[in-house]
């Protein structure tokens, strides 16, 4: 597994370095290869973001049921 | 594959001729094409697309589409055999009243089509399926809305794979947005010279240096370019590397959240405060929009272009009374404001569109087939041209017998026209820097070339100004 993590850290910076520093190539011979490889590289970084805002938004609705339900029960404390 | 050509057949002198007849649309995709029966636009099914369009009805996909106003419906109607080989299915679709292109939208449109692409394909691999290609050409607008014509847009989602549609997702919508947002609004206009998105190595040259600092333009656009260009030329075994379901709506989210991003601020345009620019009083504004709603209360206007709507405050007395309105003008803020209004009140028959009619949309793609010129999408049953014929004459040099022989093309019913004569100040304002060369901008020559084409029904002169306004009639009308 480590192994694993290891490779695909070494294939995610290699790619980079691909797309940072392109070589000048003038003839489009097939553009659909480097958007698919773009995406292969770029899953872990979009992945990354998903799953912060995936965590982010379930501990704001945390917050929200929280506020919510205490201004909900509120008016019966009342009572 | 794209909905190429959609409304040809409205054309009544083309109708007979391709009628039954396969389309010149589609041509890409082997799924099916679109052909005209009957004067409607009716789609094959081939027997290819079966699983995939079977997974499409049977998953869910399609009614969960339709209902949530996403995709258009369609009717299954028999196949007459021996007449269509290949056919699995032949599809009548929702009828599209007017088909736009994305060069004529606004940015909030060209926005909200992105949006809706990414929400269709988010609710498509829910049920197991993906959007196979996402050209801005499939989504029309509807009741004010965007909305996939495409039905053979989807297949079936296979685990593993990376989104096929991601770099046409990326030329189609996201490059014009980008561009439109961080270097000049008028940059949409290159989706009128490449046909298939924005190349991204040219996006990427355009946008500014500081664009690369954010990361959704970054890895989509600039890097994205860098990549085409750097396997360009070298064969990769892509079938070695897995794309997990998860980075795949990792993906979509990155695409929605860089799309959402962006924006677009229709201030300090030549027009976008014209109406409180305009050289006549309030009382004169309201009496001009009284005479506008008379004409069109006492004739029977079917349809109305436009054409100079500026926020589309005149196309809303035709859109108001219930009419089918196509709102054009040559400003982006305009236009965009139009667009805003019009989400805003939920209006559902005015379609706001970006038009330079001194250059209007071309006959453009495969053949000079793919796209049609704004004539071909014609002719409008009802014209409005308010506050439009010094503009043409006078800043444009078009003589006004050109004027008028065009309003001949585009008006086969009614023509609602105004003449500023140039005692008007705003006609001073255009001749103040230039050497007035139009001896024959004067009312009488003015309607002379109107009456070659139309009569004359009502002449109304604006309070307070000299401004005047007629309703014609085309002498080629049975209408």
């Amino acid at each position: 597994m480590k192994r694993f993590m290891h490779t695909r850290m070494m294939f995610t910076i290699f790619g980079m370095s691909i797309f940072m520093f392109p070589r000048t190539v003038y003839a489009y011979l097939d553009p659909g290869t480097g958007s698919y490889i773009l995406q292969i590289i770029l899953a872990a970084f979009v992945g990354a973001a998903f799953t912060i805002k995936i965590y982010w938004t379930k501990i704001k609705n945390v917050f929200a049921n929280l506020f919510s339900r205490s201004s909900q029960e509120r008016p019966k404390n009342d009572k | 594959m794209f909905l190429l050509i959609f409304f040809r057949g409205v054309h009544k002198k083309d109708q007979k001729m391709i009628n039954d007849t396969k389309l010149d649309s589609s041509f890409r995709d082997p799924s099916g094409y679109l052909y005209l029966k009957d004067g409607l636009i009716h789609r094959q099914v081939n027997k290819i697309y079966k699983n995939h369009y079977d997974h499409l009805i049977n998953s869910g996909l399609y009614k969960t589409l339709v209902d949530t106003n996403l995709l258009i419906p369609h009717e299954e109607i028999s196949i007459n055999s021996g007449e269509l080989n290949n056919a699995y299915k032949i599809l009548k679709p929702e009828q599209i009243s007017f088909i736009s292109y994305p060069y004529e939208w606004c940015f909030s449109q060209l926005k909200s089509a992105a949006l809706t692409t990414l929400e269709i394909q988010k609710k498509a691999l829910d049920f197991g399926m993906s959007l196979k290609d996402c050209s801005t050409y499939n989504i029309q607008f509807r009741k004010g809305k965007p909305i996939l014509i495409d039905t053979l847009s989807f297949e079936k989602y296979k685990e593993g794979k990376p989104w096929v549609a991601y770099r046409q997702f990326c030329q189609h919508f996201l490059a014009p947005l980008a561009l439109m947002s961080y270097r000049d609004i008028r940059l949409n206009q290159l989706l009128r010279i490449y046909i298939d998105g924005i190349p991204l190595d040219l996006t990427s040259s355009l946008l500014p240096f500081s664009t690369r600092f954010r990361f959704s333009l970054l890895s989509h656009i600039h890097l994205h370019a860098n990549g085409q260009k750097h396997f360009a030329n070298k064969t990769v075994n892509t079938s070695k590397y897995k794309f997990s379901r998860f980075s795949f709506l990792s993906l979509i989210n990155s695409l929605e959240s860089a799309v959402r991003k962006l924006r677009w601020d229709a201030n300090d345009t030549e027009w976008s405060d014209y109406y409180n620019d305009t050289n006549y009083s309030s009382d004169a504004f309201q009496q001009k929009k009284q005479i506008v709603f008379d004409f069109l209360n006492n004739s029977n206007p079917k349809n109305v272009w436009d054409i100079g709507a500026n926020d589309g405050t005149f196309s809303r007395i035709a859109s108001n009374k219930g009419l089918q309105t196509f709102s054009f003008d040559i400003d982006p803020a305009a236009v965009e404001k139009n667009y805003l209004d019009c989400t805003k009140r939920g209006e559902t028959n005015i379609l706001p569109m970006l038009m330079d009619i001194t250059n209007p949309s071309p006959n453009i793609g495969w053949s000079n087939t793919e796209r049609m010129s704004i004539l071909e999408r014609g002719p409008a049953h009802t014209v409005l041209a308010l506050a439009l014929i010094h503009h043409l004459a006078i800043s444009n040099n078009l003589p006004l017998e050109k004027i008028a022989s065009f309003f001949n093309k585009i008006c086969i019913g009614l023509l609602i026209i105004e003449f500023i004569p140039k005692s008007d100040s705003q006609v001073q304002r255009l001749l103040s820097t230039r050497e007035d060369i139009f001896p024959n901008y004067t009312q009488k020559l003015f309607e002379n070339e109107l009456e070659i084409y139309f009569k004359i029904q009502k002449t109304v002169k604006v309070n307070n100004s000299d401004r005047i306004l007629y309703l014609m009639k085309s002498r080629n009308t049975n209408l």
